[in-house]
């Protein structure tokens, strides 16, 4: 039985797909403090010109450059793999595939748009990209992609981060980038902050502050910004995920798919994987398709579609997203990337017309799904991908129980050999469950009452 | 957001002005940090703190804006 479906390069897909040219209803547009949609302009001092026309494209399909094929070959196409162990062990009649991002150089699906962004930025004449990280995940790929195509890459790392977890750090160096604890005295933003507090541990909004200073306070005009998640251009990047395994399970003979399934936090590998799906449901396909969130912070399960608004103040720039409102409190969760308040725009009005079906995941159970994971498949997932294990285990017993010879895809979206102390955490008992209480959801949703409320736009096909 | 362990002290004083505002994500398991902060600050800075961020590309622009500011 073949339990992984490799492509050969020559038949890697050669065209993003967006998800905007065929979503049932528009996108509604980033609106700014007086009240007009955000423009190009706008973004133009920040990200490449043709990054920008990418985030506002309605184009449905979006060629591939060879240049950047060349370098995707490094690991692309990502293997299919079919969970043969995992369906013993659960005895389903349920044939499971996953897509294996942790393949790439850093480990994850982030250098899908890594390297398109470094590749953009240089066609435009930029030589140097900053960008900020936490733990380090982006901060690596964007360095692997900026090595590659011979731009200079500085990474501003959060402080505590920079001094406590040293090795994304050092994969950032190896691979030639500069990564700088931030707040540093390169910036205004930083020397703000350490005139005021110099023994301060830092943080992502000053590390963001930055990251964005440097760029755009650079005269030459040779620096730009680069952003891992939410942007549409970066859910546009990740699509070849799900373009590859609709190949992929083609060759292998499956006619159909019955459920797709990915983690989302900010929704770039989610979407990766499931937006190539979602033009088939859109086209008549009968496909579940669902993106797996934390209990403890759901925005897609519970959370009303409103306009969010960023301060007490409610003077700031409103934007359609699925939200919780201003006094949404979230329980502790290890999986980082996860935590988002809001969801890229693409997703969330996927989520509206009903093509696609959220679900959360207790922590406990993600972890406890891990865990039989690698000791089954023997892959250790990233904590965020455990969420998408959790929801693929429940679909293979469901199937068990129907006796359906369902067909499950899912998103490996990256491993979890830096991420270990999650899992020493919950194997020492150090974990508890705590999903919101409705009552707690309730009272987080008052905060909205007497703001504008977007206007819910959908065919109802779905 | 960090992807590892960090002290009370880091979330509470980490910029050295309001706390992150994901305190109480993290912290009301293990004490009733709400009520902590209730002995500390306004109900308005609390409101301020448990603020959503802006959508991420409003606060880019916004925080390029301030940057080109500085630029004079």
């Amino acid at each position: 039985m073949a339990v992984k479906v490799l492509l050969n390069e020559d038949e890697i897909p050669r065209q993003w797909y967006n998800l905007a040219a065929d979503l049932p209803s528009p996108l509604q547009p980033p609106l700014g403090p007086d009240g007009k949609p955000i423009g190009p302009e706008d973004l133009a001092p920040v990200f490449p010109m043709n990054l920008i026309e990418q985030e506002v494209s309605r184009e449905r399909w979006i060629d591939i450059p060879e240049e950047i094929l060349e370098i995707l070959y490094r690991w692309r196409p990502s293997p299919l793999r079919r969970a043969v162990y995992l369906e013993k062990a659960l005895n389903t009649p349920a044939r499971i595939y996953y897509k294996d991002e942790g393949v790439s150089p850093p480990g994850s699906h982030k250098p899908n748009t890594a390297v398109a962004q470094a590749w953009y930025n240089k066609q435009f004449g930029i030589e140097r990209i900053t960008t900020e990280t936490g733990a380090g995940q982006w901060g690596s790929a964007l360095a692997f992609a900026c090595a590659i195509l011979g731009l200079k890459c500085k990474v501003y790392m959060v402080r505590i981060s920079f001094d406590q977890k040293p090795f994304r750090k050092l994969m950032m160096n190896v691979w030639g980038a500069e990564c700088v604890a931030s707040p540093s005295m390169n910036t205004q933003a930083g020397r703000d902050v350490l005139a005021k507090h110099p023994d301060t541990p830092g943080s992502l909004g000053i590390a963001i502050s930055e990251a964005i200073e440097d760029a755009v306070s650079d005269r030459s005009g040779k620096t730009r910004y680069s952003l891992g998640s939410v942007l549409n251009h970066v859910m546009l990047h990740q699509t070849i995920i799900g373009l590859e395994a609709k190949k992929q399970l083609a060759k292998i003979g499956e006619k159909k798919v019955d459920v797709v399934i990915g983690c989302a936090g900010g929704g770039s590998n989610f979407a990766g994987l499931a937006f190539p799906f979602v033009a088939d449901k859109i086209n008549g396909a009968r496909i579940e398709i669902i993106p797996v969130e934390p209990s403890s912070c759901p925005t897609l399960t519970r959370a009303p579609f409103t306009y969010d608004h960023g301060d007490v103040a409610k003077m700031t720039p409103l934007l359609a997203m699925h939200t919780l409102g201003h006094e949404f409190v979230s329980p502790p969760i290890h999986a980082g990337g996860l935590r988002y308040h809001g969801m890229s725009p693409l997703v969330s009005q996927a989520v509206v017309e009903g093509l696609l079906t959220p679900r959360s995941m207790d922590q406990l159970h993600c972890y406890e799904s891990a865990l039989f994971w690698a000791r089954t498949e023997g892959y250790i997932p990233a904590p965020e991908t455990s969420h998408a294990i959790a929801a693929v285990i429940e679909e293979a017993k469901k199937a068990r129980e129907e006796g359906k010879e369902k067909v499950i895809l899912f998103n490996w979206s990256g491993h979890g050999l830096m991420d270990l102390s999650g899992y020493a955490n919950y194997m020492e008992g150090k974990l508890v469950d705590y999903p919101l209480p409705e009552e707690e959801l309730q009272e987080s949703l008052r905060s909205l009452e007497g703001l504008p409320k977007a206007p819910i736009v959908k065919t109802g096909r779905w | 957001m960090l992807g590892h362990l960090v002290p009370f002290h880091y979330c509470r004083d980490h910029t050295g002005e309001l706390p992150c505002r994901k305190i109480l994500d993290c912290w009301h398991e293990r004490f009733a940090v709400h009520e902590y902060l209730r002995g500390i600050y306004s109900e308005e800075e609390i409101a301020r703190i448990v603020s959503p961020p802006r959508p991420k590309l409003l606060q880019i622009i916004e925080i390029a804006r301030k940057a080109r500011g500085h630029e004079g």
